[in-house]
């Protein structure tokens, strides 16, 4: 198709003017032999199926993926009154005001405490960082069955046991809600890596001159360095951690998922959705709820980037 | 069905349960440190997620209701059934149930190694726990809310077959599924009680098969005659799902049982005028 075109720069004794339209065409061919599959598969297995959701979403699809049966905003009107829907986004806040604080402070302070090794340095950060190479849902697995299950021999039961308390069934007890426990940890063993290497990058740009200039305006204890020259450095860094916690957070699913199922009482907005979507067989409302949370991170993303100016030119 | 291990209810000086409050004192009267009284699953036998909610129908069942009505109307908000519910909630607050094992309910696992005293569970079990633990077992059904309400029950568990109404062969398709469930004895009692114990859907060899002649096995053919509740069709997954969320929230979270079921009314309600108009 294109082979022809791509050799046709190579006729020696073609005008000039031929010689660059074809190379022009020749170049468009080669676009397109490259970037066409991907496009392709990009449209039908990311744009239609979003295309096709939103459809959907004002449609009453129960059992069925055919729009048509149209209600307008019916399944919208249904979700955003009082219900499981909003109490999921509940659920989703509970959860991203624990994990987002946790996971910033603790990954900052690791980083800061790694930039500051001077030996080993390679060994610590890979030991840091392999929790991120492990699977949502095998973590979720060794947290549910060998940490925190509910028997004797747990490990968090046996080191219990070893201060004389009683056996704590950490994901069924629901007063006090043990099972923030174990969500919150295993997500914070998983991603603590990530976001530290982020910020050992980011620290790694910041001009040693300006620890120097710091020292010579007499800041004296690392306290001062940090809060006037390290942290505000950081910014860049910061917001895009933040950014990225917080739309995690929003997608949560298979720790959820895979400790808790489908109880009522601790469902984020995807766990929701997928019941939903997959077990009530119930399309309409599972899209309307799919683009209602796109739209919220869209929101969010826009005003964070409002106030903190992430992706603004420095 | 329920399992109890016959030397350890023995030894604490208590019946087989025959009453929701029975169950409930039996519970806590076997409750040890390290041996739980019941086991229901971890989802206290009310979250339909992994093959959870092992529950969801005896609680209606046990007070003599089911999901819908004859006349198919949501049946789970009667009086009784929140009592039923009230139970529940007291039997989950007893902690004497076991909650977090590394198996759930299907598995007897927890039952023959002694992290509970009782277990409710499937007769396909069986063969498992005999081989675990021989004969020290028994079986009961769920049991009746109390001697004057309602009466023992347990799941219809079982196979089904449909044939395609539009398919160009149904009567070669209603051929084979005759001699696959009806005709074809032979393989349908080496299928049911050759690999975990199963109950023969043909009642006629049911009550020949060996296995299910003596002990346990034969009280499980007799729980099952007597107390089994089949599946409505029109009971729906979504149905399902709005009725457990109430249920997950009453019995797990302390929520309030009139409003949780009446939440839960309004979604299957809405769901059988979709049915039926």
């Amino acid at each position: 198709m294109s082979v022809p075109t791509l050799m046709a720069p190579a006729a020696d004794t073609a005008p000039p003017t031929r010689q660059a339209r074809g190379r022009i065409s020749g170049v468009t061919g080669a676009f397109w032999l490259f970037v066409g599959p991907f496009v392709v598969g990009l449209v039908m297995f990311v744009y239609l199926p979003i295309v096709w959701s939103v459809v959907l979403s004002f449609s009453r699809a129960q059992n069925t993926v055919t729009p048509g049966d149209w209600v307008g905003l019916q399944n919208y009107i249904d979700l955003l009154r009082p219900g499981p829907f909003l109490d999921s986004l509940i659920t989703f806040t509970i959860f991203a005001a624990l994990i987002v604080p946790l996971t910033f402070v603790l990954s900052l302070g690791l980083a800061l405490l790694l930039n500051g090794v001077r030996v080993m340095r390679a060994f610590f950060r890979s030991v840091y960082f392999l929790p991120t190479a492990c699977s949502y849902v095998v973590a979720s697995l060794i947290w549910k069955l060998s940490i925190f299950n509910g028997v004797r021999f747990g490990l968090a039961n046996t080191v219990l046991s070893w201060f004389g308390a009683e056996n704590i069934a950490w994901l069924a007890t629901t007063t006090p809600p043990w099972y923030w426990l174990v969500i919150v940890t295993v997500r914070l063993w998983l991603q603590i890596g990530f976001y530290m290497i982020l910020f050992l990058a980011g620290l790694q740009r910041i001009s040693p001159e300006l620890y120097e200039a710091a020292a010579v305006d007499g800041a004296r204890n690392a306290w001062q360095t940090f809060r006037y020259i390290t942290f505000p450095q950081l910014r860049a860094t910061s917001v895009a951690v933040l950014l990225l916690l917080l739309i995690n957070a929003y997608q949560a699913f298979d720790e959820f998922f895979n400790l808790l199922g489908n109880s009522s009482f601790a469902r984020p907005p995807l766990v929701y959705l997928y019941y939903t979507a997959q077990f009530n067989q119930d399309f309409g409302h599972g899209t309307a709820g799919a683009v209602i949370l796109a739209l919220l991170i869209m929101i969010v993303t826009l005003a964070q980037g409002r106030i903190f100016g992430f992706g603004r030119a420095e | 069905m329920l399992y109890y291990r016959r030397s350890i209810l023995e030894k604490a000086g208590v019946q087989p349960p025959t009453t929701i409050d029975e169950l409930i004192s039996a519970s806590k009267a076997l409750n040890t440190k390290d041996q739980k009284g019941l086991f229901i699953g971890n989802d206290a036998g009310v979250t339909p997620s992994f093959g959870g909610g092992a529950l969801l129908g005896q609680i209606l069942w046990t007070v003599g209701s089911d999901y819908l009505t004859a006349d198919n109307k949501p049946g789970f908000t009667t009086p009784e059934v929140k009592q039923s519910f009230a139970k529940m909630r007291e039997l989950f607050l007893s902690k004497s149930i076991l909650l977090g094992a590394p198996t759930d309910w299907w598995d007897p696992s927890s039952f023959t190694q002694g992290l509970a005293a009782m277990q409710w569970c499937g007769l396909w079990a069986m063969p498992g726990i005999q081989k675990a633990i021989g004969d020290d077992f028994g079986v009961v059904a769920w049991p009746a809310f109390s001697t004057s309400v309602g009466k023992p029950s347990t799941f219809l568990g079982g196979w089904g077959a449909m044939v395609s109404a539009k398919s160009a062969n149904v009567d070669a398709a209603k051929a084979y599924i005759k001699w696959l469930w009806i005709d074809n004895t032979k393989d349908q009692e080496d299928f049911n009680l050759s690999y975990g114990f199963h109950i023969p859907p043909r009642k006629s060899l049911a009550a020949q098969a060996s296995k299910l002649q003596s002990g346990p096995a034969a009280d499980a053919l007799k729980i099952f005659n007597d107390y089994a509740v089949a599946n409505n069709p029109a009971w729906t997954p979504k149905m399902n799902n709005a009725y457990a969320d109430a249920a997950t929230a009453i019995v797990r979270k302390g929520g309030d049982i009139d409003a949780s079921l009446a939440t839960a009314e309004k979604a299957v309600n809405a769901e059988l005028n979709r049915l039926f108009g």
